[in-house]
């Protein structure tokens, strides 16, 4: 339950489903704000911590699927619960590719849409996390010189160090000095270690030099 | 000089000059027999004159004797040729009577000459020497000889025929010759035989001088000639006026001819000989001398045809009525050519046929194009017809045939209304008539609806276009025949399938309703769970104060009365859509549902069976929902039949009456039939057996049925499926 630091955004233009959103999502312990349009919605600003957005996707004005795309135009990463009086395949089909979690024709029943919040703002959790330490194993890789950083992505794939001076015109020794400092900036010990940040830090691998592609 | 002689030498002169005039016109005209009749006469009347004077200076008896036995020569002579002039120019007379006179003459002149001295004296004993004119003449005694009688018989004889002749002469009307020439004959010739028969009994003393009185005769027989003559000469001048006027045409008229490509023909017919200008003669390629006869000039005529021309000859020998006829000829540069002939033929006062005229004329490039717009006619796709302004048929094309399955010649010459249905048939003279009183082409399709009738009575639709013909016979209407029958289906299954565009999206209009009524009702529905839910939650986490509670159930009573609502309103709407009421046949309805619902059927491989009860009394109700109670039932008994296999997929609805007032409708599937659980809510609202159905369906039928004033049930069929079974009554005043 990520409760505690999750919103759960409702936005409807009936005025009783979205009251009763409001209790049935309070009941369940969910922060919950509500909107009665999603242009209202987007003026809001983003909120930083997980959050799930129930939207009706018929609503007058911005319906929900040109809502979703104006999302993703703004780089904003909400996790989208779509609910529906009557939709119909394509419109949905259309929905879950750009990304959203569940698609709910009503009737739907409670415990269905609660179970689609909560996937929601995990997905939305997880996200977040992902993010931060992109950040943080970005802003490590930044501090390297920019002979370290070449020397770091050779070692990355694998090289010996004698390999790598003859890569790039220096000595055993000079390579080794620069392997040094970058473990030491990087705060690890290993090849393995270094790899990691590389992922989280999202960097795509390098080539090995005369590697046959 | 004697007065005898220069009496009797003037007469001679006269006659001898009048016989040689005539003479010369009979040498001239071999045929003026009647003239040389005359002259010979004359002559001899000249002779005669000549022994008259001979006697009367007779010396002796025997010469007196001796000469009038030779005179009775030219005396035979004279009657001879007078009584060929009567014949010849009165044309008068009998032919017995003429030959009798000739026969008594020659008698007497035989007679004559068997006793001696001659026919007149037995003997002359003396001759007187008496004064005469101042002169001495001589004159016989003797006694007479009684076969004198028999030259005088003749005389009677030749006065009896001329006498005849004149009657006919005067009978006939030409009065002048039968007084000249028959008058002057009879006067002459009595007084003439009278001096004679008393000169020689002895009773008056006087030499003979009848050839005065027959130069007297010869004078009037020349007068009545001169007006012949007069007449020949004015018949001449005409005659020369007529050839130049005869010349002229004659040229002209083959002018005319050549200019129109005609040739001129005659036919004598008795003698077979056929006449042909030389130019004609060459252009079918015959000699200029050849004798050509009918049989010779078919020859020209092309060989397939010959037949239909000898016909034709033969029956032109038996009328008067100008002929025609069109066929080829061949002509001398061999080449084919096609004539229209006409010819009329002469017959005589007996009713002989003696002459027949008449011209060729080319018409092979009028052929050519008749062959062109046959051609153009016949390849056309619509049917063509000529008709004539008294509504005749003169001319169809094959076409035509097709459409109306009549041969041509059984159309050709009759009445155009045949071609009309008998419901029509009797305005169309009127309707034709009053084109040709104004004709104007018509274009096709316009105007109103039209029907043509076939050989076998059947009609069809067609359009038909009308336009007026100028031709030299008068004015034809060529008349454009299309069957429109295959167009007309077109059309009407156009309309058809709009139609049933149009009612489905009628339904489906319906079924949008039902969905943005499902949006509408499932706001306040889905409220009153969540809100619920909450409350729930809310009792289990036991923060449930009596305030929130209170707020929560206000909230709820409010979106079920809000559902409540919105339900009302539809079968309000319902109720509404029933006011609309109008007589229904229910058989009708199934008609045109099933057509409706056709191509759904098609898509789910279902097959539609329908059992109708005939004589079904109208119901009252609005057409159109009672439409949709059968198009959901028949389209929930296909969504019930998804899992059916295809063979087994069939919708059977069927109808019938009770005869107490009501009318059923069962609508019967194969499919899964209907669930123990589905049963006692099948009309609710909102219960569905459908994934995706919304439960408003059934609802909605049992709405329309109810108001109606009927009912509907369902039940699992035998045999496996549902059947569901609606009752409505019939109008009041229906039942039987």
């Amino acid at each position: 339950m990520i409760a505690s630091t999750g919103v759960v955004f409702v936005i409807d233009d009936d005025q009783s489903m979205r009251k009763s959103l409001e209790r049935l999502l309070d009941a369940a312990c969910y922060k919950v704000e509500l909107f009665k349009s999603a242009s209202e919605f987007l003026s809001r600003s983003a909120h930083a911590g997980p959050s799930c957005v129930i939207v009706d996707v018929q609503m007058p004005e911005l319906n929900g699927i040109d809502f979703q795309k104006a999302l993703i135009d703004c780089n904003r990463e909400e996790q989208l619960v779509f609910i529906t009086g009557h939709g119909d395949v394509p419109m949905c089909a259309k929905a879950m590719k750009a990304g959203a979690v569940d698609f709910l024709p009503k009737p739907f029943k409670p415990k269905q849409l609660l179970e689609s919040v909560e996937r929601a703002l995990t997905r939305s959790a997880e996200q977040r996390r992902r993010a931060s330490e992109k950040n943080h194993a970005g802003g490590l890789l930044e501090q390297l010189t920019p002979r370290e950083y070449e020397v770091m992505q050779l070692v990355a794939t694998g090289m010996l160090n004698k390999q790598v001076g003859g890569e790039l015109g220096m000595a055993e020794k000079t390579v080794k000095t620069h392997r040094a400092h970058v473990m030491q900036k990087l705060h690890i010990t290993s090849v393995a270690e270094l790899m990691r940040v590389l992922q989280k830090a999202e960097v795509p691998p390098t080539v090995r030099p005369g590697t046959k592609v | 000089m004697s007065w005898v002689t220069v009496i009797w030498s003037a007469g001679d002169g006269a006659c001898l000059t009048l016989a040689l005039m005539h003479i010369v016109v009979w040498w001239k005209d071999r045929t003026a027999r009647a003239n040389l009749a005359f002259s010979v006469m004359a002559i001899a009347v000249v002779i005669f004159a000549a022994f008259e004077l001979a006697l009367m200076r007779a010396q002796t008896p025997e010469q007196f004797g001796e000469i009038v036995r030779w005179l009775h020569v030219p005396v035979w002579v004279m009657i001879v040729s007078l009584v060929g002039f009567v014949r010849l120019y009165l044309r008068a007379g009998r032919r017995w009577l003429a030959w009798t006179v000739v026969g008594a003459r020659t008698l007497s002149l035989i007679l004559n000459f068997t006793f001696w001295p001659n026919i007149n004296y037995r003997e002359i004993t003396a001759l007187r020497h008496i004064p005469f004119l101042g002169e001495s003449v001589s004159v016989a005694v003797g006694v007479p000889n009684p076969l004198m009688l028999a030259a005088q018989l003749s005389l009677l004889l030749l006065v009896i025929f001329v006498a005849d002749a004149t009657i006919t002469v005067w009978r006939r009307g030409d009065r002048r010759q039968a007084v000249i020439v028959g008058g002057s004959i009879l006067l002459f010739v009595t007084v003439g035989t009278a001096e004679g028969i008393l000169i020689v009994w002895g009773i008056i003393s006087m030499p003979v001088t009848v050839s005065l009185f027959y130069q007297g005769l010869v004078a009037a027989m020349a007068y009545e000639l001169s007006y012949d003559v007069i007449h020949a000469s004015t018949l001449a001048r005409k005659l020369q006026a007529t050839a130049a006027g005869l010349r002229d045409s004659e040229e002209r008229m083959s002018l005319a001819a050549n200019a129109a490509g005609l040739v001129i023909w005659t036919w004598d017919i008795q003698r077979d000989q056929v006449w042909l200008s030389e130019k004609d003669r060459a252009l079918f390629g015959l000699s200029q001398l050849e004798k050509l006869n009918a049989e010779r000039v078919r020859a020209v005529v092309h060989p397939e045809d010959r037949d239909l021309v000898r016909r034709l000859a033969e029956k032109s020998l038996t009328t008067d009525q100008e002929l025609k006829a069109e066929y080829r000829v061949m002509l001398g540069n061999g080449s084919v050519r096609w004539v229209t002939r006409r010819g009329r033929v002469e017959f005589d006062s007996h009713g002989k046929p003696t002459w027949e005229r008449g011209v060729l004329m080319d018409i092979t490039e009028l052929k050519q194009a008749e062959e062109k717009f046959r051609l153009a006619v016949e390849a056309s796709p619509s049917g063509i017809l000529l008709v004539n302004q008294c509504g005749q048929i003169i001319l169809v094309n094959s076409q035509i045939e097709k459409l109306f399955g009549y041969q041509r010649d059984k159309l050709i010459g009759r009445l155009v209304d045949v071609l009309v249905p008998d419901r029509l048939a009797t305005h169309h003279p009127e309707h034709r008539a009053k084109f040709f009183a104004a004709p104007t082409a018509r274009a096709m399709g316009a105007g109103r609806e039209l029907f043509a009738r076939r050989k076998d009575g059947s009609e069809f639709p067609v359009e038909i276009g009308l336009n007026p013909i100028q031709t030299p016979k008068g004015l034809v209407v060529l008349a454009n025949v299309v069957d429109i029958s295959a167009r007309l289906a077109a059309e009407e299954g156009t309309r058809r399938s709009r139609e049933q565009v149009e009612l489905l999206s009628r339904v489906s209009l319906l079924g949008e309703m039902t969905a943005s009524l499902a949006h509408e009702l499932n706001q306040p529905l889905g409220a009153i769970v969540n809100n619920a839910t909450a409350a729930t939650q809310y009792l289990e986490q036991g923060r449930l104060n009596p305030e929130q509670l209170q707020d929560i159930l206000t909230d709820v009573v409010r979106d079920a009365r809000r559902a409540h609502d919105i339900m009302r309103n539809v079968r309000s709407a319902i109720k509404k859509g029933s006011a609309i009421r109008g007589q229904i046949n229910l058989n009708d309805v199934v008609k045109t549902i099933t057509h409706m619902v056709q191509p759904d059927a098609a898509a789910q491989l279902c097959k539609m069976e329908m059992s109708l009860v005939r004589d079904l009394p109208a119901i009252e109700g609005d057409p159109i929902q009672i439409q949709q109670v059968l198009i959901n039932l028949v389209q929930n008994a296909f969504d019930a039949m998804r899992d059916t296999p295809p063979s087994r997929r069939i919708v059977e609805i069927a109808t019938n009456y009770n005869g107490e007032g009501t009318i059923s409708v069962v609508v019967r599937d194969y499919g899964s039939g209907i669930s123990e659980t589905a049963r006692d809510r099948l009309f609710e609202q909102f219960f569905t057996t459908k994934e995706e159905g919304l439960g408003m369906g059934l609802a909605i039928v049992r709405s329309i049925v109810e108001a109606h004033g009927g009912s509907i049930s369902a039940e699992n069929a035998d045999g496996g499926g549902a059947r569901f079974h609606f009752r409505l009554p019939i109008k009041e005043g229906m039942s039987q």
